[in-house]
C-alpha cells in the first residue's frame, strides 16, 4: 500500500515527534537507553532508505524480553514514574522495529502521548506549558500524516492545519481544567521517586542541614491571611528527633499515635502553604497547628503536620496556627527515659561540663540559662563551612576544640547538654524563616532556610523551643542566613542581593513561579468551588459543578462547529452574479423554474412567453446581465442600471 | 469469549441494514448534482477514535491519582483536540458536492465501472475522501478549495439486465482517523449489464443484402458509414486524421460499398439452444461483427435493428440483448 518514500516522510514526521517526547526523559535515565533509542531510530530510518524488511518475530521478541529485564535489573521495579517511563521508552523502541503498517505508527504516536505525561508528572514547571503544546503539536501532525491512506500533506500546511485545531482546542482544555470535577487521589499506593529532591531529612548529622543551605530550590510558599508573624515566630517545624547515637540524631519512629489538643492561647496567624513535593509526608506548618484544610492530615505526637502519603506534587493547603500557645502536655515515664538517654561512653568531656554547671545551678532555668550563656560568651561562630568533626566524640570536638559550626552543630551540642543536666530534650528540623516577595505578600522559603533547633520539656509549660543558633547568631533569625554568616562564607544569592534590579527581577519570578503553582499546579476542589461562587452560584457543589462545565462545553463546541461551517463556506459570488439570482429567484417565486441546462436567453424567452406583462423588463435585466457578463470593459454604470431594473422587478 | 465476535456479526449486520434502509428512506434518491447536507452526513469513532478515547481515561486516572494539575491540562488539551477533529471530520464531508454518476456497461461477470465527480465548492481544502461500493473501494481523493475530481470504482456484475447502484459510501477519516464519518449516496442511475459474451463461435454466414451504397459501385468510397478501430493493414486514407488528431485511439472510416460484409444475426438460426444460450451466443457474434468491422443486423423476438457499423450500433444491440424479456417476444403467454 505504502510507497517506500511515503514510508520515509511518514518515518521522519514519527522519529521527529517521538525525539521531542522522550527528549526531556534521556538525561535522567541509564546511558544505555539512549544508545538504544538512537540505535533503533536510527536503523529504522535506515531500513526505509534500502527498504530493508522488519527484524524476525523471535529476535524482536527476544529483544523485547531482554529490554523488560534490563529495566528491572536497573530499577528494581517497573512500577512508578521512573521505571514505568524507563519501560515506555523501551517498548517504544521495540515497536519502531516493527513499525509498517498504519496501525503501528498511531500506536507509537499514542506511546508519544504518554511520554509526554510522564514529562509533565516529572517536571510541572511553567516551561512545561509551551512544551506540552509543542510536543502535542507535534504528534499529532505525526498522527495526521500516518493515518492518511494518501500521500502526505505539505509539512507548512500540515502544521498550520494542527496549529489552528490546537488553537480551537485551548479553550476547551480551559474550561474542562476550571469545570472538570476533581476527585482527591490517590486511588493505588505509588512508589516514592527515588531520590534526586534535595529537602529535608529525618536523620540529622553535622554536615547535612548545611549542605541544603547551599540550595537556593524554593521548599514552600505561604500566603498569610493579615499580618505576617514576627521572624522569631517563623519557625516552620519537620521531623522531630528523638534518639542520639553519640554523633546523628533521628527519629526513632513507631510511636503511637494520639489526638492531640492544640491549646488556643495568643493571636491565631491564617496561612495558606502550597508545598513543593519532597517525597516524604510532611506538611510544613507554623507552630502549632490547629486546623488544616488538607484531607487526611494529621498531628503526630510532636505536633508534626503529616500526610498519609508522600508529598509527590505540588500540594496545597490552609492551616491556623497559634504561635504563642504553651502546649503543657505532660511528660510519660517512657518518654523521659526516652529524652533523656544519651550513648553511654560518647562525648565525656560535654557530660562533664553538664554536670559541673548542674551543681552550680540546681534550677532548670538557671540552668538553661547558663548553657545559653556559655554559647553567647564563648568564641563561638555561626558558618556555613564548618571544619569536619571526625573523631568518635563529635560533641566535645564541636564545644572544646573547633567551636565554629552550624545550626545542627548548636542545636545537637544543645540537646546534649541538656539531656546530661538532666532535663528532656529534643531537636527538631523544619525551616526557619522566609522571605515576603512584596509583589504578591507571599513568603518564600527555600531550602537554604533550613533550620534545626532544640526543644526543652519543663513541667508546667511542656514542651518549649530554645534555639541556641539565636544566641550564637541573632541575625540568623531576626533577618537571614546571608546577613548571619561571616563574609568569607559563599551563601547563595548574596551577591544577587547586592544589586538592586537582579533583586526586582528575581521577585517578579518568583511572584510569577508562585502565581503558576497556586492557581495552576495546586488548582483543587476549593479554588473550584470558589470559582464557582465568584460566578454568581449560591451554594456550589459538584452538581452545579458539573452543570457548569456541561454548559460551558456544549457552548463551545457550538461555536466550534459554526467556525468550522464558516472555514467551509463556499466562496463569496460576484456581485452581477448576486443580483442575477435575485432576478432568478423571483421568477422562481412564479413558477418559472431556471433548469440547469438553461442559459439567460433561453430563459428570458420562455418567462417572457409566460409573463408577457414583464416582458421588457425581463429582457432589458437579460440584456443588461449579458453585457456585464460578457461584453469587454462592461462599466460600473451598466451594474448600477441592472441595480435599479432589479429593484423595478417585483413580478 | 472468542465466539464473541460471530455472535455479535448477525445482529451488527442487521443493524446495519436497518440503518441503511432508514437512511434511504429518509432521504429519498439523489438528485444529480447533489449538495451533501450536513443532515445526512453521519459520524462514529473508529476503532482508533475508541483506543484514543481508553488512552484519555488512563491518562485522566493517572493525573487523579499523581493529583497532577499538568496531567489534566494534557488529557483535557487532547480532549479538546479529539472534539474539534470530530467537527472538523463532519465538515469534510458537509457540502460536497456529487454530480455525474454514471455506470458504465459491462459484460456479465466483468466489473462494470462507476463514475462519479466530488466536487470542493468551499474555500478549505477536503482530504481523504472515500468512495466505495458494496465490495469494492476506490483511492483516496484530495481536493483544493474549487477543485473537482472523477473517482471511478468497480462494481462487480453476475447477470444481465439493469444494473441499479442500491448505494454508495462516501466516507472520510480526516484529520487523525479518531472518527469516521459517512454518507450514504442514492444516485438515480443505472447501468446495462451485456449478457456474457459464450466462448469462441464462428460467425454466421454473410449475406450481402441491402446495405446502403452497397448498389451503387460508383459511389464507393463516398458512402461514410462511420469508424471503426485501426488494424494493421488498413489504408492510411482511411484514417480518421482529424479525429486522431484530437487525442485518443487511432479510427478508420468505414463505407458502405468498399466491400463490408454484412450479417444478419437471428435468434432463429440458433435452433435447440436456451434463451440464455442464444442470447450469449449472439452477443458473441455482435462484439465479433463489431471487432471485425463487418456489418450487422440483429433479429430477436419482438425487435429487429437493420445493420450498421457504429459504437452506438454495438451498444444498441448489446443493450437490446441484455434487456430481452422473453415473455415480451411473445404476446399473451402466461408468465411461468
Amino acid at each position: 500500500m505504502v510507497r517506500p518514500n511515503e514510508h520515509l516522510v511518514r518515518l521522519g514526521w514519527t522519529a521527529a515527534a517521538l525525539g521531542l517526547s522522550v527528549g526531556p526523559h534521556l538525561p535522567r535515565m541509564p546511558v544505555w537507553i539512549s544508545l538504544l533509542t538512537l540505535a533503533c531510530i536510527g536503523w529504522r530510518m535506515l531500513a526505509a532508505v534500502r527498504g530493508w524488511k522488519a527484524p524476525w518475530q523471535w529476535l524482536r521478541l527476544l529483544m523485547a524480553t531482554a529490554g523488560f529485564a534490563a529495566v528491572v535489573a536497573t530499577y528494581g521495579t517497573v512500577n512508578g514514574i521512573e521505571a514505568g517511563t524507563a519501560l515506555l521508552v523501551v517498548m517504544m523502541d521495540m515497536k519502531l522495529l516493527e513499525t509498517w503498517r498504519r496501525r503501528d505508527y498511531q500506536v507509537l504516536m499514542f506511546i508519544s502521548y504518554f511520554l509526554v505525561m510522564a514529562q509533565l508528572l516529572y517536571e510541572p514547571s511553567m516551561w512545561t506549558l509551551p512544551y506540552m503544546i509543542a510536543a502535542v503539536g507535534l504528534s499529532t501532525t505525526a498522527l495526521m500524516q500516518t493515518v492518511r491512506q494518501g500521500p502526505a500533506i505539505p509539512a507548512a500546511k500540515a502544521a498550520r492545519m494542527v496549529a489552528t485545531m490546537l488553537s480551537l482546542a485551548l479553550p476547551l482544555m480551559l474550561v474542562l481544567f476550571l469545570l472538570f470535577p476533581r476527585v482527591p487521589g490517590p486511588f493505588w499506593a505509588m512508589p516514592t521517586r527515588g531520590g534526586g529532591i534535595t529537602g529535608l531529612d529525618d536523620v540529622m548529622t553535622p554536615g547535612s542541614v548545611n549542605a541544603l543551605s547551599l540550595s537556593d530550590a524554593v521548599a514552600f510558599r505561604a500566603a498569610f491571611d493579615g499580618d505576617v508573624p514576627p521572624p522569631a515566630q517563623r519557625y516552620w517545624r519537620g521531623p522531630v528527633l528523638h534518639s542520639f547515637d553519640g554523633a546523628s540524631w533521628r527519629d526513632p519512629g513507631g510511636r503511637p499515635w494520639r489526638p492531640l489538643e492544640v491549646p488556643r492561647q495568643g493571636a491565631a496567624v491564617r496561612y495558606r502553604v502550597t508545598l513543593e513535593p519532597s517525597s516524604r509526608p510532611w506538611l510544613m506548618a507554623l507552630d502549632y497547628p490547629a486546623e488544616w484544610t488538607q484531607p487526611r492530615a494529621y498531628l503526630s505526637a510532636d505536633y508534626q503536620l503529616l500526610s498519609r502519603r508522600p508529598v509527590e506534587q505540588l500540594t496545597a493547603y490552609e492551616v491556623v496556627s497559634y504561635p504563642e500557645a504553651l502546649n503543657g502536655v505532660a511528660l510519660r515515664d517512657g518518654d523521659r527515659i526516652r529524652d533523656l538517654r544519651l550513648p553511654p561512653g560518647r562525648n565525656p568531656r560535654a557530660r562533664e561540663l553538664a554536670e559541673t554547671l548542674r551543681s552550680q545551678y540546681p534550677e532548670d532555668g538557671d540552668y538553661i540559662q547558663a548553657v545559653l550563656d556559655r554559647f553567647t560568651l564563648e568564641p563561638y561562630t555561626y558558618t556555613l563551612r564548618p571544619p569536619a568533626l571526625r573523631g568518635s566524640h563529635p560533641v566535645d570536638e564541636f564545644l572544646f576544640d573547633t567551636r565554629r559550626g552550624f545550626c545542627e552543630h548548636f542545636a545537637s551540642a544543645f540537646a546534649v547538654l541538656m539531656r546530661a543536666g538532666g532535663v528532656p530534650a529534643r531537636v527538631v528540623t523544619g525551616y526557619q524563616g522566609g522571605e515576603l516577595n512584596p509583589l504578591n505578600n507571599r513568603m518564600t522559603v527555600r531550602q537554604s532556610d533550613a533550620h534545626a533547633w532544640t526543644e526543652v520539656w519543663l513541667p508546667g509549660p511542656g514542651w518549649i523551643r530554645l534555639d541556641p543558633t539565636a544566641a550564637v547568631a541573632p541575625d540568623r533569625i531576626e533577618r537571614n542566613l546571608a546577613e548571619a554568616l561571616p563574609d568569607s562564607d559563599l551563601v547563595p544569592g548574596r551577591f544577587m542581593r547586592s544589586l538592586p534590579l537582579l533583586v526586582t527581577l528575581q521577585q517578579r519570578w518568583d511572584a510569577l513561579d508562585s502565581a503558576w503553582n497556586e492557581w495552576v499546579l495546586a488548582y483543587g476542589p476549593d479554588r473550584q468551588i470558589a470559582l464557582l461562587r465568584a460566578m454568581g452560584v449560591g451554594s456550589p457543589d459538584w452538581r452545579s459543578l458539573a452543570a457548569a462545565l456541561g454548559a460551558s462545553v456544549v457552548l463551545l463546541l457550538a461555536g466550534i462547529a459554526l467556525w468550522t461551517a464558516w472555514r467551509y463556506r463556499p466562496p463569496a459570488e460576484d456581485r452581477v452574479q448576486r443580483l442575477y439570482h435575485r432576478y432568478v429567484s423571483r421568477l422562481a417565486r412564479r413558477g418559472i423554474r431556471r433548469e440547469p441546462w438553461e442559459g439567460p436567453l433561453v430563459l428570458a424567452d420562455r418567462a417572457e412567453r409566460e409573463l408577457p406583462a414583464f416582458a421588457g423588463a425581463i429582457r432589458s435585466i437579460t440584456r443588461s446581465y449579458v453585457r456585464l457578463r460578457y461584453e469587454e470593459g462592461a462599466s460600473e454604470a451598466e451594474l448600477i442600471r441592472l441595480q435599479r431594473l432589479l429593484r423595478g422587478f417585483r413580478p | 469469549m472468542m465466539k464473541l465476535p460471530a455472535l455479535l456479526g448477525a445482529p451488527i449486520r442487521y443493524a446495519r441494514r436497518a440503518l441503511r434502509e432508514w437512511a434511504l428512506r429518509r432521504q429519498g434518491l439523489d438528485p444529480d448534482p447533489v449538495t451533501l447536507h450536513r443532515r445526512r452526513i453521519y459520524i462514529i469513532p473508529s476503532g482508533l477514535g475508541i483506543g484514543f478515547g481508553l488512552v484519555l481515561f488512563a491518562m485522566l486516572l493517572a493525573s487523579m491519582n499523581y493529583n497532577s494539575s499538568m496531567g489534566f491540562g494534557l488529557t483535557f488539551l487532547l480532549a479538546g483536540l479529539g472534539m474539534v477533529a470530530m467537527h472538523w471530520c463532519h465538515q469534510s464531508l458537509a457540502g460536497l458536492v456529487v454530480r455525474s454518476v454514471r455506470l458504465r456497461p459491462a459484460f456479465a461477470g466483468e466489473d462494470a465501472r462507476l463514475e462519479l465527480c466530488l466536487e470542493n465548492v468551499s474555500k478549505s481544502p477536503r482530504y481523504e475522501l472515500l468512495v466505495a461500493g458494496d465490495d469494492h473501494q476506490a483511492p483516496p481523493v484530495d481536493l483544493e478549495p474549487g477543485e473537482s475530481g472523477i473517482v471511478s470504482l468497480p462494481v462487480a456484475t453476475r447477470e444481465r439486465g439493469v444494473l441499479r447502484l442500491s448505494r454508495i459510501n462516501l466516507a472520510t477519516g480526516f484529520p487523525f482517523g479518531l472518527f469516521r464519518c459517512w454518507t450514504w449516496l442514492h444516485p438515480d442511475t443505472f447501468g446495462v449489464v451485456y449478457p456474457h459474451p459464450g466462448g469462441p463461435a464462428d460467425p454466421p454466414p454473410p449475406r450481402n443484402t441491402d446495405t446502403g451504397g452497397a448498389q451503387d459501385e460508383r459511389r464507393g468510397e463516398e458512402d461514410f458509414a462511420g469508424l471503426r478501430t485501426f488494424r494493421p493493414g488498413d489504408s492510411p486514407r482511411h484514417v480518421a486524421w482529424k479525429a486522431a488528431a484530437r487525442g485518443g485511439e487511432l479510427l478508420v472510416k468505414q463505407f458502405a460499398g468498399t466491400g463490408v460484409t454484412t450479417h444478419w444475426l437471428d435468434w432463429s438460426m440458433l435452433d435447440g439452444m436456451d434463451t440464455e444460450q442464444r442470447l450469449s451466443r449472439l452477443t458473441r457474434w455482435v462484439v465479433d461483427a463489431h471487432a471485425e468491422g463487418h456489418a450487422y443486423g440483429l433479429r430477436i423476438p419482438g425487435t429487429e435493428i437493420p445493420p450498421a457499423i457504429s459504437a452506438s450500433h454495438r451498444h444498441r444491440c448489446l443493450s437490446t440483448l441484455a434487456l430481452y424479456e422473453p415473455h415480451a417476444g411473445r404476446p399473451g403467454a402466461a408468465h411461468g
